[in-house]
């Protein structure tokens, strides 16, 4: 999983750099260290965690309400029945599409 | 060791926010009226260059040991710097007293609009683990708070119906050369349901192949600022979020609560940073300028009125006492409260993109399995942790479209970029290669945050607090 393994500040940090920086007490800057390397090793736990609840809601209204697709959803079936006739008709247009704009910052 | 800053409850750590205001610099890159400077370097920063290391634009800009600082030119508001600060030292603009206040105003009827990944770390504001799921509990205590919910599934479902659409359009016009083509979105299910949709494709010689997703704010201004020349391929639908704006005010308002849209208030709550400054662009009053031609309203007002993260509505619910956690979890939903399984993947990296092969399968093969059915899932477009996922996918063609095409099948050549990276490094080669006219892909999802929104700026920063080198608060050995 190299894709979070970025360095870990604290390998790029020296202590030196450390203390340069914080002018704080030693035993907070190890906390801080600690703490920086964790981050990443962390990170992709609780992300994975949540992934794992995203596809479990996912799971749950295909089973307690039968849909898995976007078309099937009940109130989308209405919202174009009563009211923007179909998908790239004239309501979603002006409402549901838009334009992009060149923004020049000169790098 | 419990060192940790107590976010609520929970293990999450706090984050300072700022009302909003506009930034005291000469922008390029901002339109009128829009929001820059969503996050803010505090002097609290003590330059450990953690978050220069997660900017994927070089916005982010200092050398270890001093104090980092944000060309706001060049920053795509995503908040990814905010969420890795170990030190707590980056600050969010926050609307919530604004909303606050709202709610308050009777006269005001107050919209949440509440997005697929704050489902799956709200509750970590209150003591529960990543990933604990709050769907009905979460509209429960929205409307004790006094909210009305317009899903943003909901509105994640429009976008597939729209930009799936859209897909078959581009790639009726490009690969298979058609001039206009027609085709059924159909369901069985509880009753027989078909919506004949009929695209005259000559708008679509200005739509090319690739198309992109558009659903991330971040990665517009992205393309925008860096690579102007690719929008073309970008789809032209809303994120959902401005979709579900202007429809909680039109049709909303109009045909299912029946009040003036000059009372509605819409609230995105949205794991994201970027959302905010999305709200602020000026095209973005798309509600109003329907309604008025139609002689409806007068005022001018946005499609968006304000948006929370994740993190704003967990204070929200405590400074109005409200724990999330303790309603029901089995409420039917109605109304806007309803989506599919499509809709709220859409949280996830791959999820724009299996809810979008769910629906384009579905039309282009006539078929409809069992809601559980394995066929539904495209496992091979799932983000997880790779930085770029690429599938292809085959799609059997039915009879009637095998008729009008001339083919039995067709093959969708895919990709998903998870995370932009650090310097667009994920991202290049892809983009290189679509503007060299090499690019194999039919259809690219790209997420700027890693693991997608549920990895938002917006939402609770775990794990143990990272402030805990706080100046303002006693050192904790
Ligand atoms: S990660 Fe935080 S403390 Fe470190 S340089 Fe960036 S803003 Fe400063
Ligand atoms: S990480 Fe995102 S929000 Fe932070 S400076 Fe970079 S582009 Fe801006
Ligand atoms: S990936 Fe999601 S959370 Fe991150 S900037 Fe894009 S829309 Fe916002």
């Amino acid at each position: 999983m190299k894709w979070f393994v970025e360095k870990p500040a604290s390998v790029r940090l020296s202590r030196r750099a450390l203390l340069k920086i914080f002018g704080i007490s030693i035993a907070a800057i190890a906390v801080g260290a600690y703490k920086i390397t964790d981050l990443f090793a962390h990170r992709n736990k609780y992300i994975k965690m949540r992934q794992k609840g995203q596809y479990k809601d996912d799971e749950r209204v295909r089973k307690v309400y039968k849909l898995a697709a976007s078309h099937q959803n009940p109130m989308i079936k209405r919202f174009y029945d009563e009211f923007a006739i179909q998908p790239f008709g004239e309501v979603s247009e002006e409402l549901l599409h838009t334009t992009y704009f060149k923004r020049t910052g000169g790098f | 060791m419990s060192l940790c800053i107590k976010g609520g409850e929970g293990l999450v750590e706090k984050i300072r926010t700022f009302p909003p205001s506009p930034v005291n610099e000469k922008l390029k890159t901002y339109r009128k009226g829009e929001l820059a400077g969503i996050v803010r370097v505090s002097d609290r920063c003590v330059g450990c260059d953690t978050c220069r290391t997660q900017c994927p634009t070089g916005a982010m800009m200092g050398e270890i040991g001093t104090r980092h600082k944000i060309d706001y030119d060049r920053c795509i508001n995503c908040g990814q710097c905010l969420i890795n600060c170990p030190f707590g030292a980056i600050e969010q603009m926050s609307f919530l007293d604004e909303v606050m206040k709202k709610l308050e105003d009777k006269n005001s009827f107050v919209v949440a609009i509440v997005a697929p990944a704050v489902r799956v770390a709200l509750a970590e504001e209150f003591g529960k683990p990543p990933g604990t799921l709050t769907v009905s509990r979460l509209h429960l205590a929205l409307k004790k708070a006094g909210f009305h919910i317009f899903e943003n599934n909901f509105a994640a479902d429009q976008t597939i119906m729209e930009e799936g659409t859209e897909l078959i359009g581009r790639i009726a016009y490009w690969e298979l050369g058609l001039k206009e083509i027609e085709f059924e979105i159909k369901d069985i299910r509880p009753i027989s349901w078909v919506k004949k949709v009929k695209l005259d494709l000559k708008e679509f010689e200005n739509k090319p192949l690739p198309q992109f997703t558009s659903c991330c704010p971040a990665w517009v201004r992205y393309a925008e600022v860096y690579y102007p020349e690719i929008l073309p391929h970008l789809s032209s639908c809303k994120s959902p979020q401005q979709m579900a704006g202007p429809t909680a005010k039109t049709y909303g308002a109009l045909k299912v609560w029946k009040v003036n849209p000059e009372r509605i208030y819409t609230v995105g709550i949205m794991p994201c940073t970027a959302k905010i400054y999305e709200a602020s662009r000026p095209e973005f009053d798309s509600a109003w300028r329907w309604l008025k031609e139609k002689g409806l309203v007068t005022t001018k007002f946005k499609d968006v009125d304000a948006v929370l993260t994740t993190r704003d509505l967990a204070e929200l619910f405590r400074r109005k006492g409200i724990n999330p956690i303790e309603f029901s979890e089995n409420e039917k939903p109605e109304n806007f409260e309803w989506y599919s399984g499509g809709g709220t993947i859409f949280g996830t990296s791959g999820g724009v993109m299996e809810a979008a092969l769910r629906f384009a399968w579905s039309v282009l093969s006539g078929q409809e399995p069992p809601a559980l059915s394995e066929k539904w899932n495209f496992v091979k477009v799932r983000g997880y942790t790779h930085p770029r996922v690429e599938a292809k996918i085959t799609i059997p063609l039915k009879s009637e479209l095998k008729k009008e095409i001339g083919l039995d099948e067709v093959t969708l050549n895919v990709c998903v970029v998870n995370g932009i990276g650090y310097r667009g490094l994920h991202i290049k080669d892809v983009l290189e290669e679509v503007l060299a006219g090499t690019s194999k892909y039919h259809f690219i999802e790209v997420m700027t945050c890693p693991g997608g929104c549920l990895n938002g700026g917006g939402q609770p920063v775990e794990p143990m607090g990272t402030s805990w080198i706080d100046p303002v608060l006693p050192l904790p050995l």
